[in-house]
């Protein structure tokens, strides 16, 4: 009995362990078998070099390319974009054609003629229609409450059919960053009919398959794992010159830094900036081609004018000169990130603006500052003190994000220098997003969106009440007034009144220090140089793989 | 036994109902929400509409008991709802990660064993000689590198310098060795030593002089008697150690970039995607308690004084 029961059980262990072995290998040689082609390593890519047509790009993800659904949120932007169009798409700062080659703007703003490419057509062959287009927008505007925090759909009312291939978008107020927004790659990118399921209703019910306009389409997804994406031979714009585009899923960049030396991966493309200065540095010492993008977003400090000390506007001043970015930028980031001196970087588009006051670093300025406004540091004290009130700030941050807590550190030490105490509060990043929407902070570390939210859409978050910075604005005497411009921006056609407001803006929240920008985040790219050949940049929401070339 | 087996599953009863509403109760304690971090992975700014509109989508705007009882009434049924964030079927997700852990938990129990068992065998054997000090050294390190540290040694190693495993991945046994060894080192240093010290206490033992007695070989009385015996307490602490082996495989499984249910769980975790913790926590659960009841059943079976006293 006893020797039949430990049998069996070793029995059972061996099956178990050995099924699941033999099923998982049955299963990567099947995937091995479809993704031939497409895998990047040993000797199948040995064969494919003989080709150039078959080449294939390997490049890590840290999340899932999810189930694909243009009109909702669950595949990261950039995987959308491979395979869907949008209206138009944002290259290098500015507006182009998308799915639109080109467009109309009524004299009042509140109608936009878009003119189609009457030879395009979908992934799958069928036509790239007005009807099409209408049935995307549609399926959007039938939810668009759960949109409307773009200013696009609480503006957008309704999509016409004009011909064939001319759609007319309707609009209930003008909206000057409607094109920028149109280029986001959700909620409305445009799938093909096969796309829908038969509801119609692409909110609530899966999509049937992913079949888009866009340089690429999907041919193979293994969960937590792989996808492949094939080039689209349809594709109206520039052809990707190699054919097969494979996403590992790698969560963790040391991991994913190990494959790209073991050659299992190609390229690592940051989006999600885990990359570290030190992971950096030695891949590129390593062989490896790095390099980082221009500015894509700012990382700053946002500091509260209606909570605490620093609803003082001179301890505000005083902070803005009591910070050392050239030490964060060189020490912390590695040099990933230059100093930022502006909010927007001057990039942006109507942010280049040469009236805006930028500070520098200057310990004793801002030493000098606080004696004169009253914060004085007693005998013996080591933080500043007026009438009983000491100077201590809440600073808080996400707690998962390591540099950011580096950076937090250093802030720390260096305000403590001029007699300023902070106190470090780490939130995961729930609770990080709840405390910013009610002020429970003094300085709080953040981000711009990036374009091309910038400026449009950050800016207009000024103005909903469940933002940190509209908590952090809420202790200014002009706030108001900021809100009015921001709308009278937001709603207006004319380009002037657009900059000219978004500039009053940036200059009134420069000169009251309300924002410290520290650095400017980039992404990193780096690529084994005897796999690929060129790279390019764009937003984090859209990355031209198409036009990269690999050897 | 067969009224004691009767009973120990009858027992499970109760016992997923309470796991049901720990792990209903305990995710909704958890600080933040979750339409919060709906938003936040979506990439929209959390205005309170915004968070209006989530919390209807989630189903979580309705009384806390309404949502319970509905989600148990479709999980009885095996239907644990759909990811919050992915709108995957979680039943399939936790599943099929779970498939995937299993198979690196059982390649590292095959480890563990084919190590640790001959690694025990020969301390006790060669008790306080050099073989059994050499292996109290490897135990010794072995228990106390933690797998964060060790898996990445050995990539350095097998990947990078020597180039016989790949990185990270899934699918053959290639890919299977590194994360299954770092996983297995701890346990097979846990065991061997538990496995040497039960070996000699049970040396000692009546039974062996008796069979020294009967003029029976060495080798048989350890193999055939002594061993047996001596692998109770082992078989005992694997039981509690395999559910935690298939619970606290996260590390290495980001490590590795394997799609198992550790990776998935701290995924969830972050994202607040409640119906996926949840289905996670009643599936790890159920392993738990089917894995205990049995090494229950085996200790009794291979131990006829606990057979007789039941």
């Amino acid at each position: 009995m006893k020797r039949k029961v430990l049998s069996l059980l070793f029995a059972g262990m061996m099956i178990v362990s050995l099924a699941g072995c033999g099923g998982k290998t049955e299963q990567a040689d099947s995937s091995a078998a479809k993704a031939d082609t497409a895998a990047s390593s040993g000797e199948t890519q040995q064969a494919e070099n003989d080709d150039a047509e078959e080449k294939t790009l390997t490049v890590a993800a840290s999340r899932d390319t999810g189930e694909l659904n243009p009109h909702t949120y669950s595949s990261p932007m950039w995987v959308q974009s491979l395979v869907y169009e949008g209206m138009t798409r944002f290259v290098d700062g500015k507006v182009v054609g998308g799915i639109a080659e080109s467009w109309d703007i009524s004299d009042d703003g509140k109608t936009y003629t878009f003119y189609l490419d009457k030879d395009n057509v979908f992934s799958d062959g069928t036509p790239v229609t007005a009807e099409i287009v209408k049935k995307n927008f549609d399926a959007v505007i039938a939810v668009k409450e759960r949109h409307d925090w773009m200013e696009t759909y609480q503006v957008l009312d309704s999509v016409d059919v004009v011909d064939e291939y001319t759609v007319q978008l309707n609009l209930n107020a003008p909206f000057s960053g409607l094109l920028q927004e149109l280029a986001l790659s959700r909620p409305v990118r445009i799938g093909a009919e096969a796309m829908f399921p038969d509801s119609g209703d692409t909110l609530n019910d899966p999509i049937k398959e992913p079949i888009g306009s866009g340089p690429w389409k999907i041919v193979e997804h293994v969960d937590s794992q792989y996808s492949i994406f094939e080039r689209n031979d349809n594709y109206h714009g520039t052809l990707p010159s190699y054919k097969y585009l494979k996403v590992m899923i790698i969560p963790d960049i040391n991991t994913a830094a190990n494959a790209l030396k073991a050659g299992e991966i190609d390229m690592i493309y940051d989006l999600d900036s885990q990359m570290t200065g030190d992971i950096y540095n030695e891949l590129e010492a390593s062989g490896f081609t790095a390099s980082i993008s221009d500015p894509v977003t700012t990382n700053m400090i946002l500091v509260n004018t209606a909570s605490g000390a620093t609803k003082d506007d001179d301890v505000r001043l005083a902070l803005e000169y009591g910070i050392n970015k050239e030490s964060i930028s060189k020490n912390i980031y590695g040099g990933l990130q230059p100093v930022a001196d502006y909010l927007m970087n001057p990039k942006t588009p109507y942010c280049d603006d040469p009236d805006i006051v930028t500070y520098t670093y200057d310990p004793e300025k801002a030493a000098e500052i606080l004696d004169e406004a009253g914060w004085v540091l007693a005998d013996g004290a080591s933080v500043r003190s007026k009438d009983g009130e000491d100077l201590v700030l809440r600073f808080l941050y996400e707690g998962d994000n390591e540099s950011v807590k580096t950076m937090g550190q250093a802030i720390q030490a260096e305000y403590a220098k001029i007699g300023v105490q902070v106190d470090m509060i780490a939130q995961d990043s729930t609770n990080y997003g709840t405390a910013q929407k009610e002020g429970a902070f003094e300085l709080l570390q953040a981000e711009t969106w990036g374009d091309p939210f910038d400026p449009h859409s950050y800016m207009s978050s000024f103005r909903v009440t469940t933002h940190g910075d509209y908590a952090a604005q809420l202790g200014l005497e002009n706030k108001k007034e900021i809100d009015d411009k921001i709308t009278e921006a937001l709603n207006s056609t004319d380009e002037k009144v657009v900059e000219d407001n978004y500039q009053y803006v940036l200059e009134t929240l420069t000169e009251q220090a309300v924002y410290i920008p520290v650095t400017y985040t980039t992404k990193a790219i780096i690529y084994n140089p005897d796999k690929v050949d060129q790279v390019s940049y764009n937003t984090t929401l859209d990355v031209l793989y198409e036009t990269f070339t690999v050897k | 036994m067969l009224k004691y087996a009767v009973k120990r599953i009858l027992l499970i009863i109760p016992i997923l109902f309470l796991v049901s509403v720990f792990a209903f109760g305990l995710v909704r304690l958890m600080p933040g929400n979750a339409e919060m971090a709906f938003l936040q992975a979506a990439g929209i700014p959390p205005s309170d509409e915004a968070l209006e509109h989530a919390a209807e989508e989630l189903g979580l705007n309705r009384p806390i008991t309404e949502q319970y009882t509905e989600w148990l009434g479709k999980a009885v049924h095996l239907d644990f709802g759909e990811s919050f964030t992915s709108h995957k079927v979680v039943r399939e997700e936790v599943l099929g990660a779970l498939r995937n852990t299993a198979i690196l938990a059982g390649f590292s129990t095959l480890l563990i064993l084919i190590i640790s068992v001959p690694m025990g065998v020969l301390s006790a054997v060669r008790a306080d000689k050099e073989l059994d000090h050499m292996n109290r050294i490897l135990a010794f390190l072995g228990s106390s590198m933690p797998s964060f540290w060790l898996g990445p040694l050995l990539v350095q190693l097998f990947c990078l310098k020597l180039g016989w495993f790949p990185v990270q991945g899934f699918g053959t046994l290639r890919h299977l060795i590194l994360p299954g060894f770092t996983m297995a080192v701890l346990y097979i240093a846990t065991y061997s030593r538990t496995l040497r010290n039960s070996l000699l206490e049970n040396m000692n033992r009546r039974f062996v002089m008796y069979s020294r007695a009967r003029g029976i070989s060495e080798k048989k009385i350890v193999m055939n008697h002594v061993l047996r015996t001596s692998l109770i307490p082992a078989v005992t602490t694997f039981g509690v150690n395999f559910g935690h082996m298939m619970a606290g495989t996260a590390i290495v499984e980001i490590l590795f970039s394997w799609p198992g249910i550790g990776r998935l769980c701290v995924g969830s975790i972050t994202s607040r995607d409640y119906p996926m913790i949840q289905g996670y926590i009643v599936v790890i659960s159920v392993i738990f308690v089917l894995v205990n009841l049995i090494t229950d059943l085996i200790t009794v079976a291979l131990d006829p004084q606990m057979r007789e006293s039941l």
